[in-house]
């Protein structure tokens, strides 16, 4: 645990690692621009067209983003995952799986609890899985492989997402 | 207790008198005091035999009907700390079965009171009447994302009625009030003397009053904050990913890629997943990098494949989900989502292309 003692969070170890990806690719680019200057400017053109590609659908995920912030947190959404059982206790956990936001590492806490409390583990494996269904991250999606391919995805996504719960009761023991 | 009668109101909400040999008491009033007073006539109680008034919690459908019946029956009232003085009552008594909840620096009553919620290193629940106390180490106090969420969820979880804390942001302050949880912020010195503070009331003015949630516009500044830092957070990878795909239009080539995705649908997808879940991280990444291999050629099933496992399968972070959920159910969830993600990647293809073929 990294703080001063006063409870704030030491924050430039988290921001540095964050970087050296981006640090790393840019060193490659500093490299392949003294060896191979064409080629490079070609791929720095490519990612700008990458960029602009994906500056409309990002703006509408920032929109959608807020709204989720505004709307529902992680105290709304345990509220859904573990309660009922059945096919109530399913669907809610898919629904709180969609709805969900950011790293999995910070759900982690809050399923550990649940699976404390009783949250069955197919209840959390349905969770995990619909966690690919991202309703804010649609417009990106679509742009890359249109409407269609997206809602299959989504519709398999879920229908998987129950099966690996229907399995995981099979095989873990809660 | 009085038995149900047919010809009761029946409302969304719960009130019942309890008949003791020494006192009658009411516990909780039901949502509306027209009701309540109407079935109190109907059941033949007046409710001046009532000696006093229990709520155990200040949800609407448990104090709807106190104000109307206190017009009538001005008697004592037992309310826990988080629901407000019932105007009207001869006396009110919150002083049980409380329990308060501190962020604090350290996990023993001594520690001082910590100033974040949301990323003080222990939170302490205490009784303040018997001073027994359970310490809790927060496991969102290293600032990675929902700290302050968690901390709420927490809150929540142990059925608190009042926070002690130094700050404590906007939305997670809505969502703990909004759960009948009193927050107080600005309280300093060590865990024990605020709970003494606060108990007895000694120094009132060094306490802020009962915070009520700030406004819609605070929520809605915190809201946009809170995207931003999403968004901040993320963009250092991102930009990381859109520039190392720059690079692997210009270097890699076809033939490269080709000599991997071979062009048999399994294996491919099996590729695809595989790399899938080696990678991990904002699925944004994902889509932007299965994009430019599909225009590179890769078949639709390898990226489907690739998309679906880089959320549902994590190798990095196994070991983390080993240690928040247990070996079996990490390891058979995870071997379980790579196999799905193949099957989801063949079913959704193959559904596309035949209503793709069909609508040609």
């Amino acid at each position: 645990m990294r703080t001063d003692g006063y409870g704030h969070a030491n924050k430039i170890v988290p921001l540095l690692k964050k970087l050296i990806f981006p640090v790393c690719v840019l060193v490659i680019y500093a490299v392949f621009f003294i060896f191979s200057p064409a080629r490079a400017s070609v791929a720095f053109r490519s990612s700008m067209g990458i960029l602009l590609n994906i500056v409309v659908p990002l703006s509408l995920v920032f929109t959608l983003m807020v709204f989720m912030n505004l709307f529902l947190t992680p105290a709304h959404i345990v509220k859904f995952l573990g309660k009922g059982s059945g096919a109530r206790g399913i669907v809610l956990s898919a629904a709180a799986g969609i709805i969900s936001m950011g790293p999995i590492y910070a759900w982690y806490p809050l399923l550990k609890e649940l699976q404390g409390k009783g949250a069955t583990n197919s209840f959390i494996a349905v969770f995990l899985g619909n966690r690919a269904v991202k309703p804010f991250l649609l417009p990106i999606m679509i742009s890359h492989f249109g409407g269609m391919y997206v809602v299959l995805l989504t519709l398999f996504t879920i229908a998987g997402s129950l099966a690996v719960g229907y399995l995981v009761n099979i095989l873990v023991k809660d | 207790m009085q038995s149900p009668d047919q010809n009761l109101q029946s409302d969304w909400g719960f009130s019942c008198l309890i008949e003791t040999p020494a006192k009658n008491i009411l516990f909780e009033t039901g949502a509306r005091g027209s009701i309540l007073l109407d079935n109190m006539r109907k059941s033949s109680i007046n409710p001046s035999i009532v000696d006093a008034v229990f709520i155990s919690h200040r949800h609407w459908d448990h104090t709807g009907g106190i104000s109307d019946f206190l017009k009538l029956n001005p008697t004592t009232v037992f309310i826990p700390y988080s629901c407000p003085e019932p105007p009207g009552a001869a006396k009110t008594i919150k002083d049980f079965l409380v329990k308060i909840f501190i962020s604090a620096n350290g996990s023993t009553t001594d520690a001082s009171v910590g100033q974040r919620f949301g990323l003080s290193p222990y939170f302490i629940i205490v009784n303040p009447q018997t001073m027994e106390f359970e310490a809790v180490p927060n496991s969102g106090a290293d600032g990675k994302r929902a700290a302050g969420m968690q901390a709420v969820v927490l809150a929540i979880s142990k059925e608190v009625d009042l926070v002690l804390t130094g700050y404590c942001s906007p939305t997670a302050m809505k969502y703990l009030t909004d759960n009948g949880i009193e927050v107080i912020t600005g309280v300093k010195g060590t865990v024990s003397a605020a709970v003494a503070q606060y108990s007895n009331q000694i120094h009132p003015t060094t306490i802020h009053s009962m915070v009520k949630p700030d406004g819609t516009g605070a929520v809605l500044i915190h809201a946009f904050k809170s995207t931003g830092k999403q968004f901040a957070n993320l963009l250092p990878v991102f930009v990381g990913v859109i520039l190392l795909m720059g690079l692997f239009n210009s270097f890699i080539s076809k033939e490269l890629l080709s000599s991997i995705f071979s062009g048999s649908t399994l294996l491919d997808t099996l590729w695809g997943a595989g790399f899938g879940s080696i990678f991990a991280g904002n699925p944004i990444n994902s889509y932007v990098i299965g994009g430019e291999l599909l225009v590179y050629g890769v078949s639709l099933f390898a990226v489907t494949a690739f998309i679906i496992s880089w959320v549902t399968v994590g190798l990095v972070q196994l070991p983390a989900e080993i240690a928040a959920l247990g070996k079996n159910f990490a390891l058979v969830r995870n071997a379980l989502s790579f196999i799905t993600s193949i099957a989801i990647a063949i079913l959704t293809v193959a559904t596309y292309n035949l209503i793709v073929g069909c609508g040609q």
